[in-house]
């Protein structure tokens, strides 16, 4: 390990500058991001610009050592965007007829200072932009398995209740499994849902869904992008094993005020970005379903012919603001809040008419998430930037349970109340500093540190009943639980050739709960070889290491779900990834090639032991667990279009995935859940005319993995008052089933107007019901034939939708 | 949507989920379309080989009895013949030594059973018969509920009586072992046994006399087994009289019975005391591991969320528990004693009370 950091620490502080003027590089019809790429990589220079006047902005040139100039000319003709070039700075701007005397609000790339014009009386400005770092093509970058989805991609992607979604969207990358029919939640490469870091402009969110899991946290309208890293592990992220995704909200100040306002069959949402002054800009979003009022009529309906009144409310939310303000001096403060929450609300309330009993039964469960943070973003010279942040994330989750009864007998009257809460929460707060150095042109060098206060509240319970004027506490527990993580992390992205680009770094972590401080090393690599253009060969090895963990004793996303800090015995769940790629483009067609190969090796992996419902309750959870190893190993084949009026991707996923448990399956090594070994997705946008696109996603997978129990053994007749003789199911292989081939295709039409747009949507369009389980039932002809009987869960469910722009 | 609401409708959905989640209107009505099913038969491909399984509660002092039958598949339509083995061979072991069947148990004794067949192979378990702890001590109260007499000519006694039983029973818990245990209760009448293990079987005569139903709920030991996700449905110990010493090990506990409902109805034309001569008898059973964790899967399959989420897909399916090496069957052991409430004097007074 001694060695590994000598040569991290190498590759971090060499720098050899090599700037070249000509440039070969052939591109047709390609996204004008994509070919900055080829253009820094021969030239070291840095383009500057304004992140929304690339949309849809797509450029041909074909240029064989021509002048840096003369390619910027060829490229950006007839496209209504400027250039000027100074130092070693491309800026660019929309081409405008007149002088503008106002401060610029576009935003740079991220690495140089956007540089005001020499003609403006105020003083030079530097203002330091977040950008993807996966803006360039797969031939391009040197990172494996990583992806940015754009806004539009995601919108594009047809999905359940026409909601489109950020966990849905990716989902389709190869490599990729959903949870579960019409889920949200992911299984990366073979690994379990929460082994998925996923964040909102790098601050991490614990739960990332809504309803159950059949929609996520992130409300698609305010999303700038995101970057997804599958294979490949930036060394700034660390804390889970299988994936980390970046949601990330726009940064820049807008010129003017826009918005979309949107309402869909299940939620409505509204999202406004605009200025404040110059130099402040903002970005408002809020989602609200619409559940509780479509249930309005049907509790009324309900609630009109009987005894017993019914309450039902369900709703859920997520509300987005965020404020960026540029200093004079460049610097940039940001400040953003984040609150999403499910509220699920029911119960009962009666006076039943023939008994002298009235009962009032009250349930409630709130949960979600709270998200705060603040920062700023500095430059303190051309080649060195950094960002501060502070932040709070915040889980919680909250179960009341109430029933009041009133009993009238003769004369007496007693008075019942049975009441119980029950909360989980969990509360961190960060602090951290994220550092991005240019020592040359061919180097970037990331550093940073961040500190975590973690304060873990897995569970409180808190039940008790009055009868009479008697009270009994049943039951007072409350466990809670305080951990402290610190991190440095430093990677340094070389290019050392004009064929080979170099990506290595390390994160390492110390975590501390109890006094018990446990560590974590995880080195990562990327090693890119670019034989000729539009060729790229790459590997990578990664090493992460995850802290916590998630204890659900379900499949839907739950507020009873616990996340659980790693303690006792067991030690941090690790995972070492090695990944291969090939990557081929095809600029003439707009088409881009990959395959990619991956084995991965999970350790320390902790997960209930059998039978853990059968031992002492979630208290004391540890007691519960049991840890052990897996794998997962695969190749992952996709084709993708990004230009013109049919664009989308089909992929190809070979994959196997394992587990070994010592307390789990006697021991013996078994099939994961999502050991889906072949699956296809295809994804299809066509844009019919200006006004119409159809957007079609099929997928298809081998069915997933299920522990089917065959035999049954008599019950025994113990003599117990709840004997009710029958049978019980005999243990079987964990996972020893796998389910029929799973296939379904989803619809989305889009009819432009002059306000906005139409969105119909179908999913699960030709009604195939994809066995999700398989129950023990009886025949329905003969009721008391016992027969296995499939489960299916979704049909073809339309949506639609309008979303009016401003 | 009209192709939802029609499966909706014609969905065979009947688990214990959708049941439990009347009580949760909110849920059903967001969740039901989601989760209303469609079922198709199916026959699954795959190979099964039938296992020995073998049942036994071992209670020491009383002879122990085997059962032994097979594994069979679920489909096979129920019989007893589709589960008999023929060519069984049991063997009981006490503490290392082969014993024959009328042996008689001791507390404490390690006792192994051994099945051989040459169809279906050899299935073994083990289980050491717990030491019974007494109980320090008792005491009770009863209430009534409602009582109604009628002074008729030539009848001495008529009443109609429902009342309530609470009792306190200090549990005191030897340190140093995990110890289970389970509350067991039954009711007689002059002597004879007129309910317990789930049954009734009142006698003709003067007296019909029915003790009621004990209310686990009312003891919050009896709901430690339950976990978050049961806890905030509302889901209630129910039936479940087991515990552990997991909160007291090594200490007293004072376990806290409630019998409710009970009923005593006499109609007799002469006075007899001996009419009045009802009991509630209380089992304390130290059991062993294996019974206990029976009982909890029994539960969990009954009342648990647990069974509910995995019949629909929506968690990992519960195998039955067993402690037999071929994974079928439960060898279990307890030790229990008793504990007599008498409600002579009881109904005596209200009996009397209510005549003045």
């Amino acid at each position: 390990m001694k060695k590994l950091l000598i040569v991290i620490i190498m590759m971090v502080g060499c720098s050899i500058a090599t700037v070249a003027r000509n440039v070969t590089v052939a591109a047709v019809n390609r996204p004008a991001a994509s070919v900055f790429r080829t253009l820094i990589v021969q030239t070291g220079m840095n383009f500057v610009y304004s992140s929304d006047i690339l949309e849809g902005v797509y450029v041909t040139v074909n240029a064989r050592n021509q002048p840096l100039e003369k390619v910027l000319d060829e490229m950006f003709r007839d496209t209504g965007i400027e250039y000027r070039v100074k130092g070693s700075d491309v800026i660019l701007r929309r081409r405008r007829r007149k002088p503008v005397k106002k401060t610029p609000k576009a935003v740079s790339s991220g690495v140089v200072p956007r540089r005001r014009p020499a003609q403006s009386p105020m003083p030079e400005l530097e203002e330091v932009v977040v950008v993807s770092r996966l803006e360039s093509p797969a031939t391009e970058s040197v990172e494996v398995g990583a992806k940015k989805l754009t806004a539009d991609e995601i919108n594009s992607t047809p999905t359940l209740f026409g909601e489109a979604d950020v966990l849905k969207a990716v989902s389709m990358q190869p490599g990729v499994a959903s949870a579960g029919e019409g889920m949200a939640a992911m299984h990366v490469h073979g690994g379990n849902s929460d082994e998925n870091l996923c964040m909102l402009d790098n601050v991490p969110l614990y739960q990332v869904n809504h309803f159950a899991g059949f929609f996520s946290s992130f409300n698609p309208d305010v999303i700038r992008y995101i970057d997804f890293f599958k294979s490949s592990v930036p060394a700034k992220y660390d804390g889970r094993l299988s994936s980390f995704l970046d949601v990330r909200l726009p940064d820049n100040i807008p010129d003017s005020v826009r918005g979309t306002a949107k309402l869909g069959l299940t939620s409505g949402g509204l999202a406004i970005t605009g200025p404040i002054g110059s130099r402040t800009g903002y970005v408002v979003g809020l989602r609200r379903s619409w559940a509780d009022l479509l249930m309005l009529p049907l509790v009324a309906i309900a609630n009109s012919s009987q005894d017993e009144k019914i309450r039902a409310h369900y709703s859920f939310m997520d509300l987005n603001a965020k404020v960026i303000h540029r200093l004079p001096t460049g610097t940039k403060l940001f400040f953003s809040v984040y609150f999403g929450n499910d509220l699920l609300k029911s119960g009962s309330k009666g006076v039943y008419s023939g008994t002298w009993h009235s009962e009032d039964e009250k349930i409630g469960f709130h949960w979600g998430n709270f998200v705060a943070q603040a920062g700023l973003s500095h430059r303190f010279s051309p080649n060195l930037t950094a960002e501060f942040t502070a932040a709070h994330t915040r889980f919680f989750s909250r179960m009341s349970y109430s029933d009041r009864n009133v009993y009238i007998n003769n004369d007496d009257t007693l008075q019942t109340h049975e009441q119980s809460l029950t909360r989980n929460s969990i509360n961190d707060w960060i602090f951290r500093g994220d550092a991005h150095w240019r020592p040359a042109d061919w180097s970037n060098v990331r550093f940073g540190t961040s500190y975590t206060r973690h304060s873990f509240l897995p569970q409180s319970v808190r039940r008790e009943s009055t009868i009479g004027s008697d009270r009994y506490l049943d039951r007072d527990s409350t466990s809670r639980y305080g951990a402290d993580e610190f991190s440095v992390y430093g990677e340094n992205d070389m290019s050392v050739s004009d064929k080979i680009r170099l990506n290595g770094g390390v994160h390492l972590t110390l975590f501390n709960i109890g006094g018990k401080i446990r560590t974590g090393v995880s080195p990562r690599l990327s090693f890119s070889y670019h034989p000729e253009e539009n060729w790229a060969f790459k590997c990578a090895y990664s090493h992460t290491t995850q802290f916590v963990h998630l204890l659900s004793q379900s499949y839907l996303s739950l507020p009873t779900d616990q996340w659980i800090p790693v303690m006792g015995d067991f030690r941090p769940q690790t995972a070492d990834k090695v990944a291969v790629g090939v990557y081929r483009q095809f600029p003439q067609l707009g088409l881009s090639v990959s395959v990619e190969a991956y084995w991965k090796w999970m350790h320390n992996l902790i997960d209930y032991c059998d039978e853990y419902y059968l031992l002492p309750t979630s208290e004391n959870w540890n007691a519960r667990l049991t840890s052990g190893r897996g794998s997962a190993k695969g190749i992952d084949v996709k084709a993708e279009r990004t230009f013109g009026r049919v664009t989308g991707h089909v992929s190809y996923s070979l994959a196997w995935a394992d587990r070994t448990f010592a307390e789990k399956n006697g021991g013996v090594t078994y099939p994961a859940r999502f050991d889906n070994r072949h699956t296809i997705n295809i994804l299809v946008n066509w844009k019919i005319s200006d006004k119409v696109g159809l957007n079609a996603a099929w997928t298809g997978h081998s069915g997933s993995r299920f522990t089917l129990m065959p035999q049954v053994w008599d019950a025994p007749d113990f003599g117990d008052n709840n004997y009710y003789g029958g049978d019980v199911a005999l243990r079987a292989p964990l996972n020893n089933y796998r389910l029929p081939f799973y296939h379904r295709l989803d619809l989305s039409l889009t009819v432009r107007n002059s306000r906005g747009y139409w969105t119909f949507g179908l999913y699960n369009a030709y009604n195939h019901l994809n066995t999700v389980s398989i129950r023990r039932g009886n025949k329905k002809a003969y009721p008391y034939d016992p027969v296995f009987q499939k489960v299916a869960v979704l049909p073809m469910i339309p949506s639609v939708s309008y979303t009016w722009q401003f | 949507m009209a192709i939802l609401i029609t499966m909706t409708m014609n969905s065979k959905y009947n688990s214990g989920l959708l049941r439990r989640l009347t009580g949760l209107p909110a849920v059903a009505a967001v969740l039901v379309p989601v989760m209303t099913s469609c079922y198709t038969d199916f026959v699954p491909d795959i190979d099964v080989s039938p296992v020995l399984c073998v049942n036994s509660m071992i209670t020491a002092g009383e002879p122990i009895t085997v059962s032994v039958s097979r594994s069979r598949l679920y489909t096979d339509t129920f019989s007893d013949a589709g589960s008999k083995v023929d060519d069984a061979v049991v063997t009981i072991y006490a503490n290392g030594s082969a014993v024959e069947a009328s042996y008689l148990p001791a507390e404490g004794d390690r006792i192994r059973i051994l099945v051989e067949s040459r169809t279906y192979g050899t299935a073994v378990a083990e289980v050491t018969v717990p030491v019974c702890l007494p109980a320090e001590k008792l005491q009770w109260c009863a209430a009534p509920n409602s009582v109604w007499t009628q002074t008729l000519p030539g009848w001495e006694m008529v009443a109609q009586i429902t009342f309530d039983v609470n009792a306190e029973l200090t549990v005191a818990d030897p340190a140093g072992t995990e110890n289970f245990y389970k509350v067991d209760f039954y009711g007689t009448l002059d002597g004879e046994v007129v309910s317990g293990g789930g049954w009734f079987d009142q006698p003709e005569g003067p007296v019909y006399f029915y003790p009621g139903s004990l209310d686990c709920d009312y003891e919050p030991i009896f709901s430690e087994h339950i976990d978050l996700l049961e806890s905030v449905s509302g889901t209630t110990a129910y039936g479940f009289s087991f515990f552990t010493d997991r909160t007291f090990q090594g200490g007293s506990y004072p376990l806290h019975l409630r019998f409710t409902d009970m009923t005593y109805n006499v109609s007799s034309m002469d006075y007899d005391e001996s009419l009045l001569d009802c009991e509630i008898v209380i089992e304390l059973s130290s059991i062993s591991q294996s019974y206990y964790k029976w009982g909890l899967y029994d539960w969990q399959i009954d009342n648990g969320l647990l069974g509910d989420m995995s019949e629909i897909g929506f968690g990992d399916p519960l195998p039955g528990y067993s402690n037999v090496s071929t994974g079928a069957g439960i060898v279990a052991a307890r030790s229990s004693r008793s504990y007599r409430i008498s409600l002579r004097d009881f109904l005596r007074e209200v009996v009397s009370g209510q005549d003045q």
